[in-house]
């Protein structure tokens, strides 16, 4: 059985042209695996079998066989046993590796140190925004269809101006794209109550006394709801549940709440709103609790149809309507329709329905938002919740990259700097007969086991920190949960691969790389290039954590900019109310409940002042309408937006009467015809000045509508919404008691005794209401949350950039002092000085940082400015920032290297000459 | 002595290098399991097979000479051994005594 079995190779090309072929990578697979005594014959007998297949089947079905039966030759008793030297002295070889690893960590205790934890430190950096931004993109993502659903956003232009480019549309957009466009499925329409939702739900019926919420995520919703969009239903039809007028459906959190352990089919809700709207639904069905990463987040859904129950003009009103827009209109395609193909035929549908726009100066325009891009990708008027930024979730994560970049160098420069240190091991392996590959492969599985140390620490800190990354992100994911995520594996896998890969085969090709002979003889020295090399990556790093250092100086003086800036009125310490939902349809009671409620508050010496108005600053809800000179042409009307106000607001709210008077009860006709407009309202419109427009007549084109309106006072511009936007001219109208938020102004002393005092009057005022306040300055501000959580994390993000950078410095510069020893010694036997030492040291790093901050300065100053350019109020970065932000990582990189070049210099230099 | 037992698809291998006599190997037989009883094996298992007999002493191999239409490469023969005969006899034999041992109507299902 034991012949000879060497492969004739010189026969097998011999014959080669008069037989076919099988390819060769499946010959050289068998010979990798099969036993040698066994490969020659079953060469043969498959040769002659695919012959065969080759002229029975043709040659590419011979060639799948050839690979299958060649496979199935890979069989315990025919593939070739480990017992031959080479595979256990694989195993020895990696067991040596280890030790010599190990020995090499535990004897550079310092060096392993700086190592892992600066990869580690990194890692986790990166982990935590990689999953912040994981959970930005992930937005919409879980629902089947999200790839063929859009949303349709409406633009509207006034005499060629766009006025207005809404999240939502005509309730008529949705049934009509249906009707006319074959490509579209389905439609749904959304309706927020005209984007206020003060709405209370009760269920009366409960056992206990009725059981109330005031719910502001509530929204009424077409039967297809449930079929286009993918939120489980736990109980109910997802056909049938909103099919009927007055059925609901609620979520499982609010079931609880409103039901307990009842079973909530059939039960009736009662809703109540501040326009006297009151609907008794019946619950049809339990959804799902919406999941955060969801643009639409809802606890209750009223069905469409309950809509058209509104009295004679509900149907037009609610269904059929292209005038009034407040409806969220999303479609569904067909799979493979191009939304630009589909856009396209827009135009001719808006015409079609809505025709004769053109004769009043208007143009509507229709776009199609992919449903998984509204939440990073959109910022329009009447969105549904306060959306993401892309560019800044993109802008976090080059950061991130950055921060594990800044890590692999630390570990890429440590380990080729100390390379001479291994060269003598080196040799030896290679003089007692290591291949070059053997060593790459030991030194790569040393990188292999600090990066899994660094994971292991990584991991740790990562489970530490959740807490804290989850209040700076307001991200709801327990510690268990996100472990539990698949990808997250993956990342770490992947990190741990290429961390392996990326800083280790540089340094593992230098050391593989040296010659035996000058090794041992001592005669190496570290070459120029790999030097430069590593100078070149320190310049990388410290520049990388300026231009860190200058973005986080920058955020954080726009944040501080935005939150000081003087708005043009006066928001402390004011107590803000919504009105109560249920309320008096009779005028005349509800005047009196409302100037009651305001005269016993002001009974209090904790309140100075009591006011209202329709749009609180900071509110996202716009009304907008058409202006213009009395008298003055259609076309040059603009369009202005409106804010309702008691008649005492300016006074309270201390923004400065520019000329003429505010609204006044004494003044009769101040109801129907006055307007008090801001500064820039004077402008926009022609006026000459304040003086000059006091006095005189506009008209006002509400919805084809025209009034006359008297401008009667004019007060100063102010910020309406965020500092993001430029302040826009307003228009005031008189609301009186009527308007939707009340304000208060209190004193500072003891507020939770005021809040309470409030809430006393508002339940014996308006009996039936939940109570809930917040305060103006707090809601205002809420709209820099997102820039707060970005400088945030940047100031993270720059501070661990320092600290790796600073880490590697240390390491180097010890590295360097260590080497010198002597040479420093032979110079403080010769006379050098303490200081002239440290200088020597640390010139060669000080002048690395000093050109990385003249790389990272412009290239900080232009991305910033681009970041700063979204703001319509903006700071100009100063000089100072950039000096700052230079001496600051100046000092941080001199301390490092100073600790060690003072060490170095202190050093009594019969120590270092001692021994030779 | 401990007796070899032999599996039912080494039997098959085993009468059909008997059958082949001369001119067994991995690919005639092969092919003439196919033929005679419409198996398709795979070479490799007939390979596995021929060698475990090989183990358990029932056939002996030479090598061939090398031949073109397998790219050079040498045919390995498989003869059946005196064992290899012997195991085979004793299986028949058992199988045609159990067979005598069988009552009639046992085995009757095939006349319904």
């Amino acid at each position: 059985m034991e012949e000879n079995s060497s492969a004739s190779t010189t026969v097998e090309d011999a014959m080669k042209p008069s037989i076919p072929n099988p390819p060769r990578w499946i010959n050289r697979l068998l010979e990798s695996f099969c036993a040698l005594h066994l490969l020659e014959e079953a060469q043969g007998d498959l040769q002659e079998l695919y012959s065969e297949w080759v002229a029975e089947y043709g040659e590419r079905k011979a060639n799948g066989l050839y690979a299958w039966h060649t496979l199935k030759f890979f069989r315990l008793s025919m593939i070739r046993q480990p017992q031959n030297l080479f595979s256990f002295n694989v195993i020895n070889m990696l067991e040596n590796y280890l030790y010599t690893a190990l020995r090499n960590l535990r004897k550079n205790k310092f060096y392993s140190l700086i190592n892992i934890l600066g990869l580690a430190v990194g890692m986790t950096g990166f982990v935590l925004i990689a999953q912040y931004v994981f959970f930005e993109t992930s937005y919409d993502r879980f629902h089947a269809h999200n790839n063929q659903i859009y949303r349709v956003q409406l633009n509207q232009y006034q005499n060629g101006e766009l006025t207005l480019a809404s999240a939502e549309n005509y309730p008529g957009a949705g049934p009509a794209l249906v009707e006319e466009l074959p490509e579209v499925v389905e439609y749904t329409r959304l309706y927020n109550m005209g984007y206020k939702n003060n709405v209370v739900i009760s269920y009366e019926e409960a056992s206990g006394g009725p059981v109330q919420f005031k719910i502001d995520k509530f929204l009424y919703a077409d039967s297809s709801f449930f079929s286009l969009f993918s939120f489980p239903l736990l109980q109910g039809d997802p056909n049938r549940a909103l099919a009927e007028p007055f059925t609901a459906v609620i979520s499982e959190s609010y079931a609880k709440k409103f039901f307990g352990d009842e079973d909530p089919i059939g039960k009736t809700l009662r809703l109540q709103d501040d326009d006297f709207n009151d609907e008794r639904c019946k619950v049809t069905g339990v959804f799902q609790d919406v999941p955060q990463n969801s643009h639409l987040k809802f606890e209750v859904l009223f069905s469409f149809r309950t809509l058209y129950n509104r009295g004679d003009y509900a149907r037009e009103r609610y269904d059929l309507t292209w005038d009034r827009k407040d409806f969220y209109t999303y479609i569904r395609v067909q799979e493979g329709t191009s939304p630009e193909t589909l856009a396209a035929k827009f135009p001719a549908i808006i015409d079609q329905y809505s025709p004769g726009l053109a004769e009043k100066q208007r143009k509507d325009e229709f776009l199609l938002q992919p449903l998984k891009d509204i939440h990073l990708y959109s910022d329009l008027a009447e969105e549904a919740e306060a959306n993401g930024n892309g560019q800044v979730v993109y802008f976090l994560l080059i950061i991130a990259v950055f921060i594990l970049i800044i890590a692999w160098i630390n570990y890429i420069n440590l380990s080729t700097a100390r390379a001479m240190e291994r060269g003598r091991e080196v040799g030896v392996r290679k003089a007692l007969g290591a291949f070059r590959r053997q060593l790459v492969k030991q030194f790569l599985f040393e990188s292999m086991l600090v990066n899994l140390l660094a994971i292991f620490s990584a991991s740790l800190l990562i489970s530490l920190l959740l807490p804290v990354f989850k209040d700076l992100t307001g991200l709801q994911v327990s510690v268990a949960a996100f472990w539990g995520q698949a990808w997250l594996w993956g990342l770490l896998a992947g990190l741990f691969l290429a961390g392996t890969l990326l800083s280790g085969i540089y340094p593992a090709l230098i050391l593989a790389s040296f010659r035996p002979t000058r090794v041992l003889k001592g005669t190496l020295r570290s070459s120029k290039h790999g030097t430069r090399l590593r100078q070149a990556l320190v310049v990388v790093q410290f520049a990388a954590a300026i231009v860190l250092v200058v973005g986080t100086a920058i955020v954080y003086q726009q944040m501080q900019y935005m939150l000081q800036q003087d708005l043009g009125f006066n928001m402390e310490q004011t107590l803000v109310l919504e009105r109560p939902s249920i309320r008096s349809e009779d005028w005349g009671v509800y005047e009196q409940g409302v100037n009651q409620f305001k005269t016993e508050l002001l009974r209090s010496s904790a309140i100075e002042q009591v006011s209202g108005i329709d749009f609180v600053p900071g509110n996202a809800r716009k009304f907008k309408f058409n202006f213009r000179q009395y008298g003055a042409a259609p076309e040059t009307a603009r369009s202005i937006r409106v804010n309702g106000v008691d008649f005492d607001f300016f006074d309270m709210f201390e923004m400065d009467m520019l000329a003429g008077r505010s609204f006044s009860e004494t003044h009769a006709t101040d109801w129907d015809t006055a307007v008090v407009v801001t500064e820039s309202v004077i402008r926009v419109l022609g006026f000459d000045s304040p003086k000059d427009a006091v006095g005189e007549t506009v008209t006002i084109n509400w919805g084809g509508q025209e009034a006359a309106k008297n401008i009667v006072g004019v007060v100063n511009d102010y910020h309406q919404a965020s500092l993001r936007e430029a302040v826009e001219p307003i228009v005031f109208l008189p609301s009186g008691f009527a308007t939707e938020y009340y304000t208060i102004k209190t004193s500072t002393q003891n507020l939770p005794q005021t809040i309470a005092y409030v809430e006393d009057i508002w339940k014996a005022v308006f009996p039936g209401n939940p109570f809930s306040y917040f305060f103006l300055d707090e809601y205002f501000n809420r709209q820099y949350q997102n820039e707060q959580r970005f400088s945030k994390l940047i100031q993270i993000f720059a501070v661990l950039a320092l600290f790796i950078g600073g880490l590697g410095l240390l390491g180097l510069s010890a590295f360097t002092a260590q080497q010198r020893t002597k040479e420093i010694g032979i110079r403080k036997v010769l006379g050098a000085s303490v200081g002239s030492v440290i200088l020597l040291l640390s010139r060669d790093f000080t002048k690395l940082v000093i050109i990385a901050i003249g790389l990272a300065i412009p290239l900080s100053y232009l991305a910033m400015n681009q970041w700063l350019n979204a703001y319509a109020s903006r700071i100009q970065p100063g000089a100072g920032i950039f000096i700052t932000a230079g001496l600051l990582t100046l000092l941080v990189a001199g301390m490092t290297v100073s600790w060690q070049s003072i060490k170095a210099a202190l050093a009594n230099p019969i120590d270092s000459l001692r021994n030779e | 002595m401990r007796r070899t037992y032999i599996g039912e698809l080494e039997e098959v291998v085993l009468l059909t290098v008997a059958l082949l006599y001369d001119e067994a190997y991995g690919v005639a037989v092969t092919h003439s399991i196919k033929e005679q009883t419409g198996r398709s094996i795979s070479i490799s298992a007939v390979h596995a097979t021929l060698h475990r007999l090989a183990d358990k002493g029932f056939v002996n191999s030479r090598m061939g000479g090398a031949t073109a239409e397998r790219g050079g490469r040498r045919k390995r023969y498989f003869t059946v051994t005196p064992a290899g005969s012997c195991i085979l006899h004793e299986i028949q034999d058992t199988r045609k005594q159990l067979w005598k041992r069988i009552p009639p109507q046992a085995l009757q299902w095939k006349m319904l």
